[in-house]
């Protein structure tokens, strides 16, 4: 054992703490309506959002015009990410995560429970953490009165 | 690259954790009929708890009567908490959380969810973190039976 390895393994604790805190700022931009010049900050020029059949946009001009339709999809909605398992190597990493999301219709009326598992892709530009891949996998998106059991997919994000 | 450079980084990621344990101790005694005694130990002495119209409580002897109060108010809780954002400079820090909160009120027995923003400062004070301020923006205090987007506030 030497400075060298210890010097790496480091690297590693501090770089998995950096992306935890990068995916609670892409979710507080999210929750501050949509913040969309704050969201796409948070992506590689060449980054890509896959929600599959709910979206899809790779590249900066392309991700601004993804995320400037989410408030057609919720005009209300707080992410909670929660159960990490964050993987590092070098200046490129994955991870996933568990989302919970309270979140409103557009029209202000349906409150829902939204449940996803997000798989993604980081990579280290300049020193700091971005996105290079953000898949959603929605579980259920049900409204609030029905819940997963009677309506799994009730409005909101298909399956 | 020194010895000095990799003890002050390694302090940090210390710092962060143990950052961590106090933000989930201050859930757990809440959480355990909002202990008085134990939730004023985490906070100096001019700490500042201020939840807008939650109160706003100037001072550890001010916190504490404020816990010793809100079981009666609220007798059931569980402060469950995500998101952390969390920055050390040194023997000072700030953190940010989300809160997700399911709890009863008392009056009516009403079952609620409560969602808010943790915005906090923190300090070392004879090597232990504690909080020096705490502000709670609520996002919706809901009835269980209604939700957010029908009764956000009650």
């Amino acid at each position: 054992m030497n400075l060298e390895d210890i010097e790496k393994r480091l690297t590693v604790v501090e770089d998995v703490e950096a992306i935890k805190r990068l995916k609670a700022r892409y979710c507080a931009y999210c929750d501050d309506s949509f913040n969309v010049e704050g969201i796409v900050s948070l992506f590689a020029p060449d980054g890509i959002m896959d929600g599959g059949e709910n979206g899809h946009a790779q590249g900066t001009e392309n991700l601004k015009a993804l995320y400037a339709t989410a408030p057609s999809m919720f005009s209300f909605a707080i992410h909670m990410v929660l159960n990490p398992m964050i993987e590092v190597d070098g200046d490129t990493g994955s991870g996933t995560w568990y989302l919970l999301q309270p979140c409103t219709s557009p029209d202000g009326q349906q409150a829902m429970w939204g449940s996803a598992r997000y798989d993604e892709e980081y990579v280290k530009l300049n020193g700091e953490w971005k996105f290079k891949r953000v898949k959603i996998h929605p579980i259920f998106w049900t409204p609030y009165e029905q819940g997963w059991a009677k309506a799994p997919f009730g409005g909101g994000m298909s399956g | 690259m020194s010895l000095e450079d990799l003890e002050r980084r390694l302090k940090v990621l210390e710092d962060v954790e143990a950052i961590k344990r106090l933000k989930a101790r201050y859930c757990a005694h809440c959480d355990d009929g909002y202990n008085p005694d134990a939730l004023g130990e985490l906070f100096v002495e001019d700490a500042v708890w201020d939840g807008g119209d939650l109160g706003r409580h100037e001072g550890r002897g001010a916190i504490r009567t404020f816990f010793s109060r809100a079981s009666k108010r609220r007798p059931f809780a569980i402060h469950m908490v995500m998101n952390p954002i969390i920055e050390v400079a040194g023997d000072t820090a700030k953190g940010i959380w989300y809160l997700f909160q399911p709890n009863t009120l008392a009056e009516g027995n009403r079952a609620v969810w409560g969602s808010a923003r943790y915005d906090e400062e923190y300090v070392r004070v004879g090597g232990e973190w504690k909080f020096k301020n705490l502000k709670v923006t609520s996002f919706f205090w809901t009835p269980f039976d209604e939700g957010w987007a029908k009764t956000p506030f009650m």
